[in-house]
Formats: structure tokens, sequence, C-alpha cells
């Protein structure tokens, strides 16, 4: 039991996908011009993700390891086109504004790396709680987005009604949801930093840490 | 050979499972789609043209053009539908006309478009659409194409808001729809049997409205 809450807890918090390990970013980005679009696009995400790792955990047996991406990729589209065809038909409001964005959760990295990472080498109920946490942490994350830039790119939150006068369109646009993105990114690292109370290990600049290129650039720094 | 033949078997096995389970679900939700797209039409026919009981069909060059008559036949007014490429795609839109002239616009809504969310997106919203009310084609000109226009573009959309006031502007200057409706107020004597074909067209009535509905509650 207490593997099923720190799974859970994992994919919210710790891990979350948008926020901390950076993947999905692109219908994080794509979806957030409103909060009801959000809103859609986590549940179909989640409803997806949820579905694809109970699938990928039951074959992880007799999936041979060559095909096994072709094969992730089958049952993550399948899962995708039945939500499409499901908000078509009983959400057509949804379904007008969330539009050519349903098709491409096919592509969602945060989907395909969980069923690379997690679902095809755990349990079938483990990775429902880690389809539903990572889900989770996602919604969570595209929601807090939409109601940002909506209320500052529209003046509205979850309905129509205007709560001040010119608005800054920017940040409905493109550019407002990577400038929104960034600073939410920002803040949550920076708390993040705070509650692990991380130290810099190595002489190198901040960031850095991670990078694939760090060898690289620490014998450059050394020059 | 064997581990060959176990991808080729795991493949298209997956493969199999997913067609199936997709077709099924293909035809369980395409007959509501479909219902969705008529109920969405007609409710924006009700909307644009409250008195309209019954609709005559009839293609005029390219544009459809449906008369409308209340339900003791009198001409109540005219039905356009029509498109114009918008920012991202096809904006399709549904007007309604006078039945006097110079033809004035009685209501407006966009069916189908594939605009940003957001931004062109809002070409649907009342706000925008309303300023055409009861304009005609002299007004419909952007403020900032011309200073007769009385059409304010969407912020941050003008292409898209520019597309649509064009081509509304283009469809009520049409001539050959401007004779068919002059023809259809006045009739020619030399001309009853003409007018008498298109009206045989008649295709969806109230009831056909109201049956939709109940089969939807059920």
């Amino acid at each position: 039991m207490k593997k099923v809450i720190q799974v859970f807890i994992n994919g919210l918090i710790k891990e979350n996908p948008v926020l901390i390990m950076m993947i999905g970013l692109c219908p994080f980005l794509a979806c957030s011009t409103s909060a009801n679009d959000a809103v859609g696009m986590g549940l179909a995400a989640t409803f997806v993700l949820t579905c694809s790792n109970i699938i990928v955990s039951l074959i992880r047996k007799i999936v041979p390891k060559e095909v096994r991406i072709p094969v992730f990729i089958v049952i993550i589209a399948t899962f995708t086109t039945i939500v499409d065809y499901l908000i078509k038909a009983y959400f057509p409001a949804l379904s007008e504004s969330l539009g050519v964005f349903i098709p491409l959760i096919v592509v969602n990295c945060i989907i395909l790396a969980r069923a690379e990472a997690f679902a095809s080498k755990n349990n079938v109920f483990l990775s429902l709680i880690d389809g539903l946490g990572m889900g989770a942490g996602f919604f969570v994350a595209i929601v807090l987005l939409g109601i940002i830039r909506q209320f500052f790119g529209s003046a509205t939150v979850f309905s129509s009604k205007e709560l001040f006068s010119n608005p800054a369109v920017i940040m409905i646009l493109p550019p407002g949801g990577f400038l929104a993105a960034g600073v939410v990114i920002t803040i949550v690292k920076y708390i993040e930093n705070k509650l692990t109370n991380k130290k810099p290990t190595s002489n190198l600049p901040e960031g850095c840490e991670g990078c694939a290129l760090k060898s690289r650039c620490t014998e450059l720094l050394n020059k | 050979m064997n581990n060959t033949l176990k991808m080729v078997l795991v493949l298209f096995f997956v493969c199999l499972f997913s067609a199936v389970s997709l077709s099924f679900l293909y035809v369980k939700t395409k007959p509501q789609i479909e219902q969705n797209k008529i109920l969405k039409e007609v409710k924006f026919k009700k909307q644009i043209a409250p008195l309209a009981e019954k609709f005559e069909v009839s293609q005029v060059n390219d544009i459809t053009v449906e008369r409308c008559y209340d339900y003791v036949n009198n001409l109540v007014g005219f039905l356009l539908k029509s498109s114009c490429r918008g920012y991202a795609g096809e904006i399709e839109y549904i007007i309604s006309v006078s039945t006097f002239f110079p033809l004035q616009i009685t209501g407006i809504k966009v069916i189908t478009h594939k605009e940003t969310p957001g931004l062109g997106a809002n070409v649907t919203k009342e706000k925008f659409l309303s300023q055409f009310l009861n304009r005609t084609s002299t007004e419909i000109v952007l403020k900032k194409d011309n200073i007769n226009g009385k059409i304010d573009a969407i912020s941050g959309a003008t292409i898209t808001s520019r597309a649509i006031t064009n081509s509304v502007r283009n469809l009520l200057e049409n001539e050959i729809l401007n004779n068919f409706v002059k023809e259809t107020i006045e009739p020619k004597i030399q001309s009853p049997k003409k007018v008498f074909k298109a009206q045989q067209k008649i295709y969806i009535s109230t009831q056909t409205v109201n049956s939709i509905q109940e089969q939807q509650t059920e």
C-alpha cells in the first residue's frame, strides 16, 4: 500500500512530468490558451496514459524487445482515436475548441515515456496507479498554466465574464505560453531547491549538472 | 527465425486488435457525430431565422440559398450558406438576409472553422458577429479598411475578420444572387413553372427537427 501511494505521489509531485521532468511540453504550451481547453486536454491525456499503461503492462511479457516501440505507439494511437471519437460524439463543444490537438496526444512524450520506463517493467496495478499519478501531474500543470494564461490574456477564468478590460493578448499567443511556462517552472524549481536544500556538488555553473555535454564544457572551462 | 516470427505475429495481432476495436467504435459513434452536425446547423438556422418554419433549398452557382417561409407560407427571409478562406483554413458560415432591397443581414453564424483558439476562433462569438446585423453591403467593410466601414476587426485576428467581412460583402453584392432574390420576391408571371419547380424541394421542416430531438432523448 505504501508503494502505491509512493508511485502516485511520485507522478503528481516528485517527478511531475511537465514541471520537473520537462517532457510533454508541446501540449502543455499549445492547449493552455484557456482553462476549459486545459481541463479537456488534461483529462484526455490522463485517460490515454492510464489505458495505454494498463495494456502495455498486460502484454509486457509477450512483446519482443525489438518491436516494443511500434507496439506501444499502436496502442497509444488506438486509445487516442477512441478519445477523439468519444469527444466528437458526446462533447461537441469541447471537440470544437480542442479540435486538432486531440490526435496529437499520440506524440505526447509523457505517454510513450511512461510505457517505456514504467509500464513495461511493472505489474498492471502499479502501472495503473503510475498512469493516474502522472496524468494528475500533467493535469495540474496544464490547468494551472491555462488559468494563468486565460486570466491575463482574455481577462476571464472558466467563464466568458470579463474581469477587467484591455487584457494582454500576447498571453494567449505562443510567446505568452513560453513566458507563463517559464515563470511557472522557475517558481517550481525554486521551491524544489529550497525543499531539498540542494547544494552545488561541483564547481560547474548552476544548471549544468544534468547536461549530457557536461564533460565537454568542463574541459573548455578548465582551459 | 523463431524470434522473427514472434515479432511479426505480436505486431500483427496488436494491429488487428486495434483495427477491430476502432472500427467497432467508429460505427457506434458515427450516427451521433453526424447528428451533432445537423443539430448544430438546425439550431443556428432557428437562431438566425426564428420565424421560418419551412425551408426550400436551391443552388445559385456555388452558393446554397434557402428560402424561408413561416407557417402560413409567407416569405420571411433567405438563408445563404457559403465559405471563405480564413487564416488557417476554410470558414463555413450561414447568414440570413432580409426580403427587401438593399439586402440587409438579419443573422449570421459561423458553422465550422480552423482558426487559432483564443484569437481567430473568436469569430464565432456574438461580440464580433452582432456587428453585421442590419447592415447593408456598403457598410460591411472593416473600419480600418474604409472610413464607411462599420465592422471592428477582432484584435489580433485581422486576417480572419477581413476574410469573413469581405466574403459576406461579396455574397450580398453577387449579381446572380440578387437576381434570384428579386425573382423570388416578385415572381414574373411568365415563369410560374420555374418557381414552382424550385419550391418542391422541401427538405427540413420543424417536424424533422422534433423527431431528431426525440430520438436523442430516447
